[in-house]
């Protein structure tokens, strides 16, 4: 306690300060600035294990740095940076994830050329992330969240040359941008009622409450893909494998979580805004599994199932425990960035081969990438101690023990029972049974990719156990209870995965019929985004051709002016050139005409009787 | 001026200049039209200057010779557009058109 405050915060900047050194090194100067990016991000993890070690030590004191910034009117904003335990302990776990993903990208993206640019992206997704994570008033976080918005859509969109990729980035834009508007209104009710934007200072009183909960929900709803929003996370697929494990499966996806963690004493004093958190994240977790168990893409399994975990986040906010919501993001992203990464190996070593149907009898050939992805199942159903238990199994266990309705107990359970079995449709495709890969697949394990996916897998199964050992929470959680409800998430694992190979092992007996090839109608509600990204945006796009700029631009600025005077002017003139002939003849019929008409004229206005001069002459 | 051998005179020109303004293909009918036109042209000063006593009138001869060399001129061009062209009509003098 006896630490100058400077020092503390040399010790949150050094992290960043080594992370970010080789990008801003130009790449010519560096003898191989790959290695020396991913010795960096390697550094940067390291030395981010110092605040946590200190934070440790001191029983979990709080340390903030503040500067004014700029002040407008009575609000003052200021850059403040605060290391409470959410974001000392967030810090390395994402520096971690970051260090095995960059490694992993040296080996899986070594035939692009423009790999300098891709690992600059990375960086500077991840500052930004950290600028969101240690964020103590509100507007700094959304500089934060505007940050990993953009890097998002330029990683989605990093083969831009594919117009699926444009589809999606533009869909991640679109509905980050709407989560935006209720970031914003509740930034602006807070301006409004004198309040400070500071993040411990968000005690208001019951009545007025509304209007800033729901839309700090709205906010994460949209960022973190709730059951409305949900479309652009699947779609995010489109990027390379590092990204989607990186940004939509364990850092960006989280910040609308997070958002909640910080704030939710504001969405806690309105008992609306909480069960609609509670409901929506239940409705999105099952709608979610249960889309997942229809896909026949690999890494959209994989989002799928992130999603559904985000629905269980949203949930546990909703049962006042943002505590295990920020525990369960913490496990869930060291195995789902494992499972994504090992689904790159897949991916890149049967020759970007990204369906499920055409994949399988893996498991000789990938040992370690096949082990990996059972650890990671496993930790993601929630295998007791393994890292997801921790998380998952509490919150389940809170959800069976407090007052909430039985819709969003129902649906997380049937969540957490699909979740068990997509995973074992997952592993039963791609690596068991007989192989449907192509003859000449070059299937191999390099070492530098396997390397970080066993770390993460260490990860995987520790972190759990080293993270709930070392934080208290503040509430006491409910230690009594009946034996069916504290076993009920054990309960459903053993079912589900006894069900799950029951129907595997039956699935070949099953008779061949058409109906059997088509999604079921779940899956259709799901994907039915027809109206939304079609229809809404042609009509409204068509309006605004025929309105604006047909009618108004073309017609009466355009066509009513300049273009009919010059359209005319050119007729007239090709119709008039027409008839210069160059010959004498039609000229001298003009003049001889000319002359007779004015001499006619001329003779015919004198008058009747001619002067006296020329009646002498 | 307007005595009965000038008004004469002076129809004979307008028709000459009728006939130039008005011919049909041959480039010959024009110069024809130009010779007469500067007859009529002769003849009216010819006799203005004998019905208005001026003394020392030259201009009438001086019109003469100029006309019998713009003859000369015009005959000389025909032949040279009749050897290039083949013709001589004047729907093919239209070098100038765009």
């Amino acid at each position: 306690m006896t630490q100058p405050l400077a020092l503390i915060i040399m010790l949150f900047l050094l992290p960043l300060a080594i992370l970010t050194l080789p990008m801003l090194t130009p790449s010519s100067k560096l003898a191989s600035p790959l290695k020396t990016k991913v010795l960096a991000a390697k550094l940067a993890f390291l030395t981010s294990l110092i605040p946590l070690t200190y934070l440790i030590h001191n029983d979990l004191t709080i340390t903030t740095y503040e500067a004014q910034w700029s002040q407008i009117g009575t609000t003052t904003i200021r850059v403040s940076f605060t290391l409470d335990i959410y974001s000392t302990f967030f810090l390395p776990i994402l520096l971690f994830v970051v260090w095995a993903i960059m490694e992993f990208t040296v080996q899986y993206m070594e035939s692009d050329l423009k790999i300098n640019t891709f690992f600059n992206q990375l960086t500077t997704f991840t500052l930004v992330m950290v600028i969101l994570v240690t964020a103590e008033n509100l507007f700094q976080f959304f500089i934060g969240w505007e940050g990993v918005g953009i890097m998002s859509f330029m990683l989605i969109n990093w083969w831009s040359f594919r117009s699926n990729s444009n589809k999606a980035a533009m869909q991640a834009v679109i509905y980050n941008r709407l989560a935006d508007i209720g970031l914003v209104v509740a930034l602006a009710w807070m301006v409004i009622n004198d309040l400070s934007l500071d993040i411990k200072n968000t005690q208001v009183t019951p009545d007025m409450a509304l209007i800033p909960a729901l839309g700090l929900l709205l906010a994460a709803a949209g960022k973190s893909a709730q059951f409305g929003f949900h479309p652009w996370l699947p779609a995010a697929m489109e990027g390379p494998t590092p990204v989607s494990a990186l940004l939509h499966s364990s850092t960006m996806v989280v910040a609308g979580v997070f958002l909640l963690i910080r704030t939710s004493n504001m969405l806690y004093s309105n008992e609306t805004a909480t069960t609609a958190c509670l409901l929506l994240g239940a409705f999105t977790s099952m709608l979610a599994a249960s889309c997942a168990l229809t896909q026949n893409d690999l890494k959209k399994i994989i989002a799928y199932s992130t999603t559904s975990q985000l629905g269980l986040m949203m949930t546990s906010i909703g049962l006042k425990q943002p505590e295990l919501a920020f525990m369960h993001i913490s496990t869930h992203a060291f195995f789902k960035a494992m499972l994504f990464l090992c689904a790159g190996t897949i991916i890149h070593s049967l020759g970007n081969e990204q369906d499920i149907r055409k994949m399988g009898g893996l498991k000789k050939a990938l040992p370690t990438t096949t082990s990996c992805l059972i650890i990671g199942s496993l930790a993601l159903s929630g295998m007791p101690f393994m890292a997801g238990f921790y998380s998952k199994d509490a919150i389940i266990e809170a959800i069976n023990t407090s007052h909430v309705n039985s819709l969003s107990l129902a649906m997380t359970l049937v969540a957490t029972t699909f979740t068990t079995l997509y995973s074992l449709r997952m592993i039963y495709y791609v690596t068991l049974n007989t192989p449907r890969i192509l003859s000449l697949s070059a299937v191999s394990e390099a070492p530098q990719t396997t390397s970080p996916i066993l770390r993460l897998a260490i990860g995987s199964i520790a972190a759990g156990l080293m993270i709930s050992a070392t934080i208290m929470p503040p509430n006491i959680p409910q230690l009594t209870m009946p034996t069916s409800a504290k076993l009920a998430a054990l309960n459903i694992l053993i079912l589900s995965l006894l069900v799950g190979s029951i129907l595997i092992t039956m699935a070949n007996q099953l008779p061949n019929s058409i109906k059997g090839t088509q999604n079921p109608l779940i899956s259709k509600i799901i994907h039915s985004y027809f109206i939304l990204h079609h229809t809404l945006p042609s009509m409204i796009l068509q309006i605004s051709q025929k309105l604006s700029t047909h009618l108004m631009d073309q017609t009466h600025y355009e066509a009513l002016g300049p273009k009919t005077v010059t359209h005319l002017q050119t007729l007239m003139a090709k119709l008039l050139t027409n008839f210069h002939k160059a010959q004498i003849n039609p000229y001298l019929k003009i003049a001889i005409l000319s002359i007779t008409l004015i001499s006619l004229l001329y003779f015919t206005s004198m008058n009747a009787e001619p002067p006296d001069a020329a009646h002498e002459l | 001026l307007t005595s009965p051998t000038n008004l004469l005179f002076t129809f004979s020109f307008i028709i000459f200049t009728i006939g130039f303004t008005f011919r049909h293909t041959h480039l010959l009918s024009a110069l024809l039209c130009l010779e007469g036109m500067m007859l009529s042209v002769f003849l009216l000063m010819a006799t203005w200057s004998l019905s208005s006593n001026i003394s020392s009138f030259i201009l009438p001869l001086t019109v003469l010779t100029l006309s019998a060399c713009e003859a000369g001129i015009g005959l000389a061009l025909l032949i040279a557009s009749a050897r290039t062209h083949n013709t001589a009509n004047l729907k093919n003098l239209n070098l100038l058109q765009c």
